[in-house]
């Protein structure tokens, strides 16, 4: 089949739209199945796809419980009355060519009747059994992946499978290593294409499962699949798929042990997500209560509602350094005279830029997409697909780049250039615009200094809240579309990229070079200085998308001290951090996988809000890893 | 008033007594050991006039500014965790110390010590009351080379190390192990000698390591070279422990 480029504008006459759905029936037509050996059908064909104008969806996870709890039939619309119900139907009649091409693909086959029951099933009859349920659930991955969607997360397994799981335990249907192994085999399905999935590098494929939740009254609720999947995520000891533990006060000790043992492998996995502040800046924002006590993560780590929310949470990057180098370039520097107004211009300059940010925001128009609309709440009710606001919730994620350079060099102009008067802010500029050029000697004073950022110290959490609260400020005084509000966090993916393409830092870091990664410093005194920084920052009035504290461990150190790392995680759970992630890794190993990549095929690295194979990584992230891990055993 | 004389407050620390701790290392210490990796610990006023160095500088504090720095960590203490005595030698500074102590106790926190005991039994008995867990270091138990390479008097030791095993405090004995002086044939039975005596208490048996090394170099202090000491000499010093019915545990400081 020839790849599909059909061209399909949103907002856009009856004849256009159709378009769309024609172009997702062929797609269903003509796709190739690919059946393996595997316990459930999963397959992608690589060699097609379909684009529209506009930008695509990414970043989400689907309602799978819909096709869990429906047949497809009976999603349908009674009546059309407009065009997106038209094409709706379509769509979903179009699966079901889909699904009756896999079943004769299956008969072919042979001895396949329980695989050709489940997708005979899936045209009218809700789920029934756990293994059912699961190849619904791949199938509906499937179909984004197969329409180039990215980002695709899981959701919250241990939730919305708990009931199949408990009904087939009950009725002996299935044992507790019956459930294991088929979890072990989805999530080997699902890591055998990391590399097609993959998004700016491989093993960023946001298929994240969200385990473990809180109830209202501050209960830890968690299950045998919530222990399943941590059992599975450190025997499988592979990047895909990625897991967040959502964690409070609470949380037994025997999970934490299982999570703490998953982590010491070295996968990267599970990130903590605390819910003792994200569940609280969920409902500042606005998000409904019961939404958001099941709130998920998308791609990295920003939190969202799984099935609900179409919410683009990466759509751009903030570079909080951008500001102060626009007031060094372009204003008289002589007349600043105080660090109060340095501080004031760069709130303006921020402001500045955030506004042409969301002019940029507001330009973007999203792909029509009806495959999304039918597995997201609020858009079959609404009759409205999610290009159109149709989701429950459909704002704007902004994540951040810098702060930490930001910090450390107003902290520098602020001891150099108004308390000590070593300097003028012209030398500042200068050094900054001239990447240090004759400024040597100061480059190197400032890259040997301490960074201050992720420091408990009570200067630095000011200073950084009050930037912080700026760009929120800012923001909030945008709306994109009709009703999309912005949101930003303190981390961020861009720290590589972002810094490439910038200036120097007055912190001594020089151009190109990236900039501090999310929330870290490998010299604080302790992981617990981060930790206390982390939890002394404001994450309402919308600072909650993705606020990662991430740590460098080595080894052995969990190994050897596991019993006190378990007491460090539970005090900083009510510490307050938003989100922690610990890298494990040795700066040998690294340094020899980097020489011999051939020693260490499966030495994984936590990358941003994803694990990695460190021998997939381009030499810049592999050098940074390098550098951090030698800090941090320095340190 | 400021008044401590520290070089640093280490914050997690996981191998300095019960659960998490806050370690202050208190600057100035009565012997020398060649092994000693924190050197920049051992002279209260620098090192040979070279004052320049980050290693020599010490920091004088007030009970205040260490209990706001020690404070940032409280959260962490829950499971038994608190603030450790270290250096240097905690107890040449008992009197000034003691104010801190009582302001620690009086939030109920606990606290542990890192000693070698080489100083006045009235330095201990300041502060004996409000320390809850004692590490004691068994190093150079031959008296005339003690006085020679660690500089200290060894009936001091024994003094201090009954006073305290007599109140039943101390927690653990730490041995060093160098295969010039802790580890020789004839330090290594005095030790069991002692231990014959002041029976019950486990020991902690580590390898000295060359992580200091550096901050030799920048001290301007040559680096005592030492032989590597091996997994079987460990073995072989454990299991002397064993045979004597003492609880051992080899430990990576």
């Amino acid at each position: 089949m020839q790849e599909k480029n059909t061209a399909v504008q949103n907002n856009s006459s009856t004849e256009e739209r159709l378009e769309y759905s024609a172009c997702f029936d062929q797609l269903m037509e003509q796709i190739e199945i690919n059946l393996s050996e595997e316990r459930f059908v999963y397959f992608i064909d690589y060699k097609c796809s379909m684009n529209s104008l506009g930008k695509r969806f990414d970043n989400f996870t689907p309602n799978y419980c819909r096709l869990l709890q429906n047949g497809l039939i009976n999603m349908k619309y009674v009546s059309c009355d407009n065009k997106f119900c038209k094409d709706y139907n379509n769509v979903i009649d179009s699966i079901i060519k889909l699904i009756e091409r896999i079943i004769e693909s299956l008969e072919k086959v042979g001895s396949c009747s329980e695989k050709i029951e489940w997708f005979r099933r899936m045209k009218e009859h809700p789920a029934a059994g756990f293994y059912e349920a699961i190849q619904r659930v791949l199938f509906v991955n499937q179909l984004f992946w197969q329409t180039g969607h990215k980002l695709i997360g899981l959701g919250a397994l241990d939730s919305y499978l708990l009931e199949y799981y408990r009904r087939d335990i009950d009725n002996n249907i299935l044992t507790k290593e019956d459930v294991y192994s088929a979890i072990s085999d989805v999530f080997r399905i699902l890591h055998s294409d990391y590399k097609y999935k993959s998004n700016l590098l491989l093993g960023d494929t946001g298929q994240i499962a969200v385990i473990g939740k809180s109830n209202t009254s501050g209960e830890y609720i968690y299950n045998d699949l919530t222990e399943i999947v941590l059992r599975v995520i450190k025997e499988l000891n592979q990047p895909e798929p990625k897991c967040v533990l959502r964690v409070n006060r609470n949380i037994p000790n025997e999970l934490l042990q299982m999570a703490l043992e998953s982590i010491k492998t070295g996968n990267g996995s599970p990130l903590f997500a605390n819910d003792e502040r994200i569940i609280e800046s969920l409902l500042d924002f606005g998000v409904d209560k019961e939404d958001a006590y099941e709130y998920v993560t998308s791609a990295c780590w920003e939190p969202t509602i799984a099935g609900k929310s179409t919410s683009q949470n990466n759509i751009t990057a903030l570079n909080y350094v951008r500001a102060l180098d626009n007031l060094l370039r372009r204003e008289r520097v002589e007349k600043i005279s105080s660090f109060e107004m340095l501080m004031d211009k760069y709130c303006s300059y921020l402001r500045r830029n955030i506004r042409s940010i969301c002019r940029v925001i507001g330009q973007i128009r999203m792909q029509y997409d009806p495959l999304l609309s039918i597995f997201m709440e609020g858009c079959f009710e609404n009759r409205k697909d999610v290009s159109h606001g149709g989701a429950v919730y459909h704002n704007v994620g902004i994540t951040s780049v810098g702060m930490g350079n930001l910090i450390d060099s107003l902290l520098n102009i602020k001891e150099l250039v108004f308390e000590k008067e070593q300097l003028s802010l012209i030398d500042v500029k200068k050094a900054t615009v001239l990447n240090y050029e004759n400024y040597s000697e100061l480059k190197s004073d400032l890259k040997q200094k301490k960074s201050a950022y992720g420091l408990d110290k009570a200067e630095v959490i000011e200073l950084t809240r009050k930037i912080s609260q700026c760009a929120a400020d800012e923001l909030s005084q945008y709306c994109i579309g009709n009703d999309s509000r912005l949101k930003i966090g303190l981390s961020g993916s861009a720290y590589m990229d972002a810094g490439k393409r910038f200036n120097a830092s007055f912190d001594g870091r020089g151009a190109g070079q990236p900039f501090i990664v999310h929330i870290s410093n490998e010299k604080a005194n302790g992981f617990t200085e981060v930790l206390n920084f982390s939890a002394q920052m404001d994450y309402k009035d919308a600072q909650f998308n993705g606020n990662v504290v991430d740590v460098m461990i080595s080894p052995d150190f969990i190994d050897q001290n596991f019993e006190k790392m378990m007491n460090l995680v539970k005090a900083a759970i009510k510490v307050g951090f938003f989100e922690f992630q610990m890298n494990v890794v040795s700066s040998k190993i690294l340094i020899e996988a980097k020489e011999k990549p051939e020693l260490w095929p499966g030495l994984i690295v936590r990358v941003w809000g994803f694990s990695a194979y460190f021998n997939d990584l381009p030499t810049e992230y592999k050098n940074l890893l390098i550098e951090r891990a030698i800090a941090n055993e320095v340190a | 008033m400021e008044n401590l004389v520290i070089t640093n407050i280490q914050r997690m620390c996981f191998h300095d007594g019960p659960g998490i701790r806050t370690t202050i290392f208190f600057k100035g210490c009565a012997i020398h050991c060649p092994w000693c990796s924190n050197p920049e610990n051992v002279y209260q006023e620098g090192f040979s006039g070279k004052a320049d160095t980050i290693f020599n500088k010490k920091r004088l504090v007030s009970i205040d500014e260490v209990w706001n720095e020690l404070m940032k960590d409280m959260p962490y203490w829950a499971d038994g965790g608190g603030v450790t005595l270290s250096g240097g030698e905690f107890l040449l500074q008992s009197k000034n110390i003691r104010p801190l102590l009582e302001k620690i106790k009086g939030e109920g926190v606990h606290i542990a010590a890192e000693t070698s005991l080489f100083a006045n039994i009235n330095n201990l008995k300041e502060v004996v009351d409000l320390i809850d867990f004692f590490f004691v270091d068994i190093k150079i138990m031959i008296p005339d080379l003690c006085k020679k390479v660690l500089g200290g008097d060894i009936n001091t030791f024994l003094v201090n190390v009954k006073y305290l095993y007599d109140l039943g405090k101390i927690n653990y004995f730490r041995i060093p192990c160098c295969k010039e002086y802790t580890l020789l044939e004839e330090n290594v039975e005095l030790i069991l000698k002692l231990l014959d005596i002041f029976r019950g208490i486990p020991i902690q048996i580590f390898k000295i390591h060359d992580l200091a090394r550096n901050k030799y170099k920048k001290m301007g202090i040559d680096y005592w070279s030492h032989e590597e000491v091996s997994d079987d000499d460990i073995d072989e010093l454990r299991n002397r422990l064993t045979e004597n019915s003492h609880s051992v545990e080899v430990i990576k400081i």
